[in-house]
């Protein structure tokens, strides 16, 4: 087992270090650079001096090993360009709790309601409940979260004061852009739970189970809800990494100082040691996420269970 | 003679689809003795499935056991029972198993859990006492290593092991009637006459009658005291196995022996198969739902179905071939099974 767990762990290592790499590489190979604008009208010396001190004076290759030496001894991503002064790390440090209460908040939104919404879809199956929670499911996934998000400004800010328009700082500024990031999460959930839900209905073990006099309770909880779980944590899981990402466009509309507004700042101003960062800090969740998915398998199926223990 | 357990009488389930209302079983009526196994012989579609899951009431919306259908448990009326009375009856009273133990076993449960669940349930045992008598159990359907084998998972467990988990689990309870579904269809054929002859060991040790759904005449010339023929939705036939195996009146029940590959067939001659296929039950024919099969068939037979004509005590057909206005017909020669 442990043994199986270590080899995961290698592979995890091997697939950020490749990303890391092509991401490096990528960035450098677009023509231009991110002190181009800033330093165009100056003198030729000012223009090295500040190429020297990012480090872009030596050849790519160089500046890679560099760059990894830095990440690997000291944890280190650099300094911003766009910011001059402030470290990445710091920036990240920053931002990223920022966006993932969001992502969190919205998520908790989407699963909750989403699951108990496919579940009630399942249970009256072809019946105006179901049809109806299919359609506001489909709904909720073809919305765009930013037109909602503006739907929901206007309705509980502007018509009804309810909550901040934009911002950061209490609760009242976290709830709209979560209903926003969460509402898309909530159609596509319901649709996954029902589909799931119905399948595992369906299954002979169910019917055997009532067979043996089990109530209707125990069916429903013990038997179908623990038998649907392991394929809603197979994609609920992997999502953890994104929350940070899919909030990007709702940080901009609500001016949000999250992880998204730098990112899409570092992005148009070619600021590589910010771009390279942040691609490394999201492919580390993610692919940690699909590690833990690994642990978590193994802890819902049993069928998972292959190696000795 | 023995008691009664079980009368069905005028048993009809549908199930209301988007086509229309499938009368999957239309008025199928039959008794089972203590200690007998019935055996409900008929091909896919034929409603012998329905039939079974309809006895302990299982099914599931859209199918609904109509009204006027009557299932009687040592006299007591089951049709009109609802979930939680029923409750107390499967699993204790009345168990079924399944065709395919792989799928009937819940794949996120312990084999010795799932074989305790119903003695949790009926007799109000502790989670540890429940164990113990499911490992017991286990060892009662002759799994080998039964304490290892009762901590592990269904996926563990081959095909055969499984069936007999499922027996284990069926029958912990001691239940007068066990309702088997297709128990050997999903095993290979060593495997199946071990099922069957567990089965019919435990029938001997708890005296637990059986119903026994399937669709092979091997497993019914093997187990069965008494057969009935079903065929779109309805008892065409029954009788003692005797009776069904050597005296068939059926033209159904004919074509059903004479398809069964002999050992004796020469290696070119063709394998006798019956031509057509079954009938629509969303809109089921007036008469006979086999005429349009049937070789015999009188003008009658598309018109209206026949009743019962009773051939000896016991053994029943419906057929206008045996009315005495019908004209002979001379079938087969013998038929060996």
């Amino acid at each position: 087992m442990a043994k199986y767990f270590l080899k995961r762990l290698i592979y995890a290592f091997f697939t950020v270090f490749i990303v890391i790499t092509i991401t490096f590489f990528l960035m450098h190979a677009i023509p231009g650079d991110p002190l181009g604008e800033l330093v165009g009208r100056l003198p030729q010396s000012v223009q090295e001096s500040y190429y020297a001190k990012y480090g872009l004076d030596k050849p790519v290759y160089q500046q890679y090993f560099i760059y990894i030496q830095n990440l690997f001894l000291r944890g280190d991503f650099g300094e911003s360009i766009v910011y001059p002064g402030r470290s990445v790390n710091s920036i990240i440090a920053r931002g990223a709790p920022i966006s993932a209460r969001i992502g969190i908040q919205g998520l908790a939104i989407g699963i909750s309601l989403g699951i108990t919404l496919g579940i009630i879809a399942a249970y009256k199956r072809g019946k105006w409940m179901d049809y109806f929670v299919m359609f506001v499911a489909l709904f909720s996934i073809s919305i765009p979260s930013f037109v909602f998000a503006a739907v929901l400004q206007y309705f509980l800010t502007v018509r009804y004061q309810i909550f901040p328009v934009t911002g950061w700082g209490t609760f009242a500024h976290t709830v709209l852009p979560a209903m926003a990031f969460g509402l898309r999460n909530i159609g596509v959930k319901a649709r996954f739970m029902r589909s799931t839900w119905l399948d595992v209905m369906g299954q002979d073990y169910v019917l055997a189970a009532e067979a043996t006099g089990m109530s209707k309770f125990d069916v429903t909880f013990k038997v179908i809800l623990r038998n649907a779980l392991t394929p809603l944590v197979t994609i609920i899981i992997p999502e953890l990494a994104f929350i940070f990402v899919g909030t990007f466009v709702l940080e901009t509309i609500f001016s949000i100082p999250g992880l998204g507004t730098y990112f899409i700042a570092a992005v148009s101003a070619r600021d590589y040691p910010m771009i390279i960062g942040q691609t490394i800090f999201i492919s580390t969740l993610y692919v940690t996420s699909m590690l833990v998915l690994d642990f978590v398998y193994v802890l819902i199926d049993p069928r998972v269970r292959l190696i000795k223990k | 003679m023995m008691e009664k357990i079980l009368e069905v009488k005028d048993l009809n389930v549908s199930f209301n689809t988007y086509a229309g209302e499938v009368q999957a079983v239309r008025g199928v009526s039959f008794d089972l003795k203590q200690k007998e196994c019935l055996a409900i012989v008929g091909e896919s579609g034929s409603g012998k499935s329905v039939t079974a899951k309809a006895i302990i009431k299982l099914i599931h919306d859209p199918g609904v056991i109509k009204k006027g259908s009557s299932i009687k448990y040592l006299g007591e009326e089951l049709a009109n029972k609802n979930f939680d009375q029923m409750r107390k009856i499967r699993g204790s009273e009345i168990s079924m198993i399944f065709q395919d133990a792989l799928t009937s076993l819940n794949p996120t449960k312990k084999v010795g859990h799932q074989v305790a669940q119903s003695l949790i349930i009926h007799q109000k045992m502790g989670k540890r006492e429940a164990f113990d008598k499911a490992v017991e159990m286990l060892r009662f359907v002759k799994i080998p290593n039964p304490e290892r084998r009762a901590n592990q998972y269904p996926h563990e467990f081959s095909g055969g092991m499984r069936q007999r988990a499922m027996i284990a689990m069926a029958l912990v309870n001691k239940p007068n009637i066990l309702i088997a579904d297709e128990p050997t269809t999903a095993l290979d054929v060593t495997i199946q006459a071990q099922i069957i002859d567990l089965l019919k060991d435990m029938q001997e040790e708890l005296n637990t009658a059986i119903v026994m759904i399937t669709h092979d005449l091997g497993v019914v010339a093997g187990s069965a005291d008494r057969i009935a023929v079903m065929y779109g939705g309805m008892i065409v036939e029954q009788g003692p196995k005797k009776e069904i195996f050597y005296r068939p009146k059926h033209p159904y029940t004919w074509a059903l022996l004479n398809s069964v590959p002999r050992l004796n067939t020469k290696s070119k001659e063709t394998l006798y198969s019956i031509k057509g296929t079954p009938p629509d039950l969303i809109q089921p024919p007036l008469g006979c739902p086999f005429a349009p099969r049937c070789e015999f068939r009188l003008n009658i037979c598309n018109e209206k179905m026949p009743t019962a004509y009773p051939i000896i005590e016991g053994h029943d057909a419906k057929c206008w071939l045996l009315d005495e206005r019908a004209p002979k017909v001379k079938v087969f020669e013998r038929l060996e099974v």
